[in-house]
């Protein structure tokens, strides 16, 4: 066989290994590289380059069945769009630094801000529109806490062939924790259009995994459970890895993957090749923690604070009980 | 009579009162009304409080700010700490240790448990000469904590669950919240060993703190590292609580109305500048004082209020109009 028959065969099997419906493609700010960690700050979005005092996000883009199962992508050809709080649409800059690709923004403003990639591929007469989707925060406390809440609302782009818009829960703020309990919504959106009937999937990194259909108003609903939060502990004791954040603290927390799916009749041709049905997907990750009150006790708390009441009052009222002098009759002899 | 002879004359004890209630209110529900005084109050505001306070203890962000790692926290970017220490260093300057006297919503607890007590008749407890001599170190050693706790998280020799440890044990995290119906803080966290630690210590100082206030006056202030902190910077404060030693004549009655038991405020006839490092400034030795001009509160060397015999004797009773 001839080299180059060899490369367009292997091209072929890769790509439709690529595009095969059960890989996904995302984003994530876990750089694959330790050293360049050490070089970044934590905020409460994750990690940010400080450039000229403003943050500046890196994302990776990962690809694969599963958040398990998952590996860095080192070459993509698609678009990149960013669209930043005041939902204005960004190119953001192609980092060449690592082998993994990624991509850099500056978030200079409180807020929202979410990056797509888009990736048009036609294979087997199916136009394959696949998305990754990511939303990243930047908040810093030192800018106070009484910010306009509208900033805590999802951006949302038209220009997304298919897309994920987490709805906020009610009350939330730059420090609310998914928690596992939640009624997580999502609304789906088709070029901006909320539509009806596509798969949504959810996965948490344990392995949990439902799926549902967008509802009339577009909206996909999940409860996260509390599935198999990692036991550091136990991990330890059996001689694994344990991963640690900064400080050496264990991380109680787990990510989620959500993909959508949407299937169209949609003809055209892209550079030369025709297709006859269009496939959108999309994945977009985020995080969640445990119960709050899982892991915590009132009826302990108030045994606690009752016993520093009663040693308090014994021991004052003994402390006082002590200090009082005997009565002790003095004579004078007054002649 | 002159506004200054109408100042010497208030009647000191409503006027705290009103102010307190006034603050705590503020402090308290503030934040409600979407007032934000940032994050470096010289006062128990507490930021557990939530939506509640219109600005936060500054405890809290200097032992989130010091947990930072070394290499951030001694760059450029360690000057956020500077600037945040700077803005308390400003609002302390105004009030000096009166933050704790009128202001401080955990102080005014206390002085509320102080007057419930009165009302059931039963008599205060306070600490011999040798228990109070020792028992003051206990806010610099707090202190001392709060500020190396934090270094020690950031220079990764202990875990992040060590995060502000001062807050995990300081009683405000649960009792000002509570005045919001949000008692989310009266927990023990048992995700490890360190959080379940801090916060059954925390919950077992709440009770002690329930308890100590109704047996002595101001029991939490005497070990409170906030007001270890001012008395670090009460010398660059505007407000300044003076005596006049030739005046005084060691008759007591300052050291008794003390809620915060300070002998020195009687005894000493020497140093002028007669702030002490457990003083809230409440100002009721010198609105107790019966000794012309004996002691006095100046502010930026001006006197604002000092004692008078008209004013003593206003207050106790004595005389309606004499000066």
């Amino acid at each position: 066989m001839k080299p180059y028959l060899t490369l367009i065969f292997l091209c072929l099997f890769f790509s439709s290994k690529l595009f095969a419906s059960t890989q996904k493609l995302w984003f994530t700010d876990q750089s694959p590289d330790r050293a360049l960690v050490k070089k970044m700050q934590m905020r409460h979005g994750g990690y940010v380059h400080v450039v000229d005092g403003i943050d500046v996000k890196q994302l990776w883009l990962r690809q694969g069945e599963s958040l398990a199962k998952s590996n860095y992508v080192t070459s993509a050809i698609g678009e990149y769009v960013q669209v930043d709080v005041q939902e204005n649409i960004n190119v953001p800059k192609i980092d060449s630094e690592t082998k993994q690709q990624s991509i850099r923004f500056p978030m200079p403003d409180e807020g929202f801000y979410n990056s797509y990639f888009i990736e048009r591929l036609v294979n087997n007469n199916t136009l394959v529109v696949m998305s990754a989707k990511a939303e990243t925060l930047k908040h810093n406390c030192r800018n106070g806490h009484k910010y306009d809440r509208n900033l805590v609302k999802p951006q949302k782009w038209s220009g997304a062939p298919l897309d994920i818009v987490r709805l906020r829960l009610p009350e939330e703020d730059f420090h609310t924790r998914i928690r596992s309990g939640t009624q997580l919504k999502f609304l789906i959106l088709h070029y901006g259009e909320a539509i009806s009937g596509v798969t949504v999937k959810l996965e948490t990194k344990q392995g949990w995994i439902n799926s549902t259909e967008s509802d009339e108003q577009g909206i996909a609903s999940f409860q996260v459970i509390q599935d198999n939060f990692f036991d550091a502990k136990k991990a330890e004791k059996e001689g694994k890895k344990v991963e640690r954040g900064h400080g050496g603290r264990v991380r109680i927390r787990d990510s989620y993957l959500v993909s959508a799916e949407h299937k169209t009749s949609e003809q055209g041709s892209l550079d030369g090749l025709a297709y006859n049905k269009t496939e959108y997907t999309i994945s977009t990750t985020g995080r969640y923690y445990p119960q709050q009150l899982a892991s915590k006790s009132s009826e302990q708390a108030l045994y606690f604070a009752s016993a520093g009441i009663l040693i308090m009052g014994i021991g004052g009222y003994s402390y006082r009980k002590r200090r009082i002098k005997p009565f002790k009759e003095e004579t004078f002899d007054e002649h | 009579m002159s506004i200054k002879s109408r100042i010497d004359r208030v009647d000191l004890r409503h006027f705290r009162f009103w102010f307190q209630l006034a603050a705590f209110v503020f402090l308290v529900y503030g934040g409600r009304l979407a007032i934000d005084l940032g994050n470096s109050l010289p006062t128990f505001a507490c930021g557990y409080n939530s939506d509640g306070t219109p600005g936060v203890c500054y405890l809290l962000p200097l032992q989130h700010q010091l947990a930072q790692p070394w290499s951030r926290l001694f760059s450029p970017a360690g000057i956020a700490v500077l600037s945040g220490f700077g803005l308390f260093v400003l609002w302390f300057v105004v009030l000096n240790k009166a933050w704790c006297g009128y202001v401080c919503p955990l102080g005014t607890i206390q002085d509320w448990i102080t007057a419930i007590r009165k009302r059931m008749g039963i008599p205060y407890s306070n600490y011999s000469d040798d228990h109070f001599n020792k028992l003051k170190y206990i806010k610099y050693f707090l202190l001392l904590a709060l500020i190396f706790i934090p270094l020690a998280i950031g220079g990764q020799f202990i875990s992040h669950d060590w995060g502000v440890p001062f807050c995990k044990i300081c009683p405000a995290r649960m009792i000002i919240p509570a005045f919001n119906g949000d008692f989310s803080q009266w927990t023990i966290d048992f995700t490890n060993n360190t959080k379940m630690a801090l916060t059954a210590l925390g919950m077992f100082i709440t009770g002690l703190f329930l308890a100590g206030s109704f047996i002595k006056k101001r029991f939490f202030c005497f070990f409170c590292p906030m007001s270890a902190f001012h008395f670090i910077f009460s010398k660059l404060s505007i407000l300044k609580l003076k005596k006049d030693g030739s005046k005084c004549t060691v008759c007591g009655d300052c050291y008794r109305v003390c809620d915060m038991q300070i002998k020195p405020i009687a005894d000493d006839v020497v140093s002028v500048d007669i702030l002490k490092d457990d003083c809230i400034l409440c100002l009721k030795c010198v609105a107790a004082c019966p000794e012309q001009g004996a002691l006095k509160v100046d502010v930026l060397g001006k006197t604002v209020f000092e004692a008078t015999r008209g004013g003593f004797s206003k207050r106790m009773g004595i005389e309606k109009n004499d000066d």
